[in-house]
């Protein structure tokens, strides 16, 4: 009898466990948006940044340790976009369930078809160099639908039981997808073919999913500062090429906008990702706020 | 059914035949005019020839498509044979990986440290006022396997080639958070005793570390380190550590003592007599790090350094060994607080450590206060000393500071030590850096006031990986 009642124990405690939602940990508020869309109930997702910094340089604080040593789930964007902290964070961690190879480990850029792959690993081509391609896919909704997809497969992998409906929250997401696609493009089409000028190598996606042309860029070589020399090289060509809009980051505007001022140019200061909170919370919000703001500065 | 299926012709026949059954019926059973029949007649022929025509059409399509996939077929069952024969053409090659392979090559770093100082002070003619190459130093880390990581740090100089550190550290075998460093390394003493010379916010390690741990404290043994969660958003790590010996080890510009490089060893000669257990020195650090806020953390630390025996043999010009059997207990508190904002890269760090020893030195060092010592005889010291410094980046490429850095003597507390300063660092990128440096020294055991501008130039080639800095 007491063998009957302790392995009647053993099983609620074990179907307890596992209702238990998936302690998901993703590098950055975009992967967290998407996890909770495909995750629903069965995740808790958090976000070890806000959006709002540069996602390349990040300092890791202890609540950070603390999170991934307790993660069920390590979700990143990958490409070598968070390498000067994550490979350190993970390490010091301890988590086998979410290093590399892991089964908690999902690499958001798995299969995500890449542009920008350095020719040369040389750092004379900068030091901002990501081998395995430009890192900022999520800036373009076809991608982000790759994304999605490894993300749905991965959560279906750690909860095999609840994979038809992660497969229909997937569905779903696609769905809107779709329709904010023709939406965001319908916005942006009469300005196909347009340039514009970016800070550093970050919108070439969002750049060739709506058909808009980056004439050049502030850094001259990645990871390299602008300097005025090659900011006044930009200023002719850009004249000619009738360039509206100079993107910005966040808190470096200041390049951006000495060469706007002498091309007749405006600044537009765009986030890179979604955030966890405020006007462009979500990775959909944030997708309309870029394209909107897009819209907007290249208005005539 | 077999009539359908062979082909338009015999659909045409049927056709034709439905055709004209229809009129027929129709004829017999309505009474309407010939030209009407005949008109409903063609239009019906036209609609079936069109539907006989679209029929063809799609039957053709069949055809086409079924003679494509044959030549598909034809085309797989010929890149098959290619493949075939392609791996056969690999029959010679070694399938085995070569002695010289340098696929699992470790990573390798090149760091220089180039410096340009000027001083006033009295007898630097070997270490200022010239352009000094202080350190190219050659890193190797790798994995040795899933559980093990190895790091190798060579440094190299316009005199010398030194083994910096050796040590692997097993950081995924060990349970829990725990991990073991092995080999030769930076013993984990305080905040800035760890990091090497060009890695440092200034020029040179601070004249207390310099003066009480040797720079770098280091040494060969083991340490083993663990960590745990304090809440969510704080942690507190720890570690032990047993060295051969206290040894000390850097390579500044303007060294405590003149002499440039200055490296403290357990023993000054080959030694004599046997090792015991209290030969060996043991290293404990505990520090926690809190998390103010999204943008800042404080760490406050405590180390501990206990060497109960440390031995020095000494020749003496008569040929007699002497040996000096001492002890030397150091302790360390620290406090970092560093606040970044992450979007701007503007940053501002306070830190501070403070230290007291206590220390036995042998005749020779403690003649320099007591001129009636003997050969042998043992003297005890305490000293104090501490460092405070602070920077303000104000972007991920600039940035500001200042420390101020006092000790006691630790062979002579009566006698004193400070210095001063503030520095300028520009990085270009991540990879090259600039610092300018201007400082002022009082040293009251040589009675030398000086001031020092040093300029500094810091480049990294190769892998570079980023470690916590915690």
């Amino acid at each position: 009898m007491r063998i009957q009642q302790l392995w009647v124990g053993w099983l609620v405690l074990a179907a307890s466990l596992a209702a238990q939602p998936l302690q998901v940990v993703t590098t950055q508020p975009d992967l967290a948006d998407l996890a909770r869309r495909i995750g629903g109930e069965q995740v808790s997702v958090h976000s070890l940044t806000s959006g709002t910094e540069d996602i390349h340089l990040v300092s890791v604080r202890p609540s950070m340790l603390n999170r991934v040593r307790k993660a069920d789930v390590f979700l990143q964007i990958g490409m070598s976009l968070e390498h000067s902290w994550v490979p350190a964070l993970l390490d010091a961690a301890r988590n086998p369930r979410v290093r590399p190879g892991g089964e908690g480990f999902i690499n958001g850029s798995a299969g995500v078809e890449a542009m920008g792959r350095p020719a040369s690993l040389s750092r004379a081509e900068g030091v901002d160099l990501h081998p395995e391609g430009n890192p900022h896919y999520n800036l373009d909704p076809e991608r982000v639908r790759v994304l999605a997809r490894n993300i749905a497969a991965g959560l279906s992998s750690m909860r095999a039981d609840q994979a038809a409906q992660f497969t229909a929250n997937l569905q779903s997401f696609e769905a809107e997808l779709d329709a904010k696609m023709a939406a965001w493009q319908a916005t942006l089409s009469p300005y196909a073919g347009q340039s514009i000028l970016e800070t550093h190598d970050t919108w070439v996606y969002f750049a060739e999913r709506f058909g808009l042309k980056i004439q050049a860029r502030l850094e001259p070589k990645p990871g390299v500062a602008p300097s005025a020399g090659h900011l006044g090289s930009l200023v002719e060509p850009a004249k000619l090429a009738k360039v509206r809009v100079v993107i910005a980051p966040r808190g470096k505007t200041e390049s951006a906008e000495k060469l706007a001022e002498l091309i007749g140019a405006r600044v537009l200061v765009l986030p890179t990702s979604s955030t966890t909170d405020g006007d462009t919370a979500g990775w959909i919000v944030f997708m309309d706020h870029v394209v909107n703001s897009l819209a907007a500065g290249l208005k005539p | 059914m077999s009539f359908f299926i062979q082909g338009p012709m015999g659909l045409r026949a049927i056709v034709g035949i439905g055709l004209a059954l229809g009129v027929v019926s129709q004829g017999f059973a309505q009474s309407e005019p010939r030209e009407w029949y005949e008109q409903q007649l063609q239009a019906m022929e036209q609609r079936y020839v069109s539907r006989i025509a679209a029929l063809e059409s799609r039957l053709q399509g069949v055809e086409g498509e079924l003679q494509s996939e044959r030549a598909d077929s034809q085309d797989r069952a010929l890149a098959g044979q290619i493949d075939r024969l392609t791996e056969r053409s690999g029959i010679r090659a070694a399938s085995q990986s070569s002695r010289f392979d340098n696929a699992f090559n470790p990573a390798i770093s090149v760091l220089g440290d180039f410096v340009l100082g000027w001083s006033d002070r009295r007898d630097s003619f070997n270490s200022l006022n010239q352009f000094v190459l202080r350190e190219v130093e050659l890193g190797f880390s790798g994995r040795v396997d899933p559980i093990l990581a190895y790091y190798v740090y060579i440094h190299f100089d316009e005199e010398e080639v030194e083994l910096e550190e050796a040590f692997g550290v097993l950081d995924q075998g060990l349970p829990d958070t725990f991990s073991l460093k092995f080999g030769r390394f930076n013993s984990d003493f305080g905040k800035l005793s760890p990091i090497h010379d060009a890695e440092l916010p200034m020029v040179d390690k601070p004249g207390v570390l310099q003066e009480y741990l040797g720079g770098s404290l280091r040494g060969t043994g083991l340490e083993l380190h663990h960590w745990f969660g304090l809440g969510e958003a704080n942690l507190l790590r720890w570690s032990v550590g047993l060295l051969n010996s206290p040894d000390g080890d850097s390579h500044p510009i303007v060294p405590v003592d003149l002499g440039g490089h200055h490296h403290e060893e357990g023993f000054d000669f080959d030694g004599i007599g046997k090792r015991g257990v209290d030969d060996f020195a043991l290293t404990a650090r505990v520090t926690a790090l809190f998390e103010l806020g999204e943008e800042s953390t404080l760490q406050v630390g405590a180390s501990a350094l206990w060497a109960p025996h440390i031995r020095e043999f000494e020749e003496e010009e008569s040929g007699e060994i002497l040996a000096f059997d001492r002890h030397q207990r150091t302790f360390g508190l620290d406090a970092t607080f560093k606040w970044r904002d992450e979007t701007t890269g503007q940053a501002f760090t306070l830190g501070a450590e403070a230290f007291f020893q206590r220390a036995e030195f042998e005749a020779e060092e403690a003649k320099k206060k007591k001129e009636t010592a003997i050969s042998g005889e043992v003297f005890e010291e305490d000293a104090f000393g501490f460092y405070v410094y602070g920077e303000y980046a104000f972007d991920s490429r600039w940035s500001v500071g200042a420390s101020v850095d006092w000790f006691e003597r630790a062979t002579d507390a009566s006698a004193d030590w400070w210095d001063a300063g503030v520095f300028v660092t520009h990085w270009i990128d991540e990879f090259n850096r600039l610092r300018l440096e201007l400082r002022w020294y009082e040293d009251d055991l040589a009675d030398d006031e000086f001031g020092a501008a040093m300029i500094q130039w810091t480049t990294v080639l190769g892998s570079h990986g980023h470690a916590l800095s915690w």
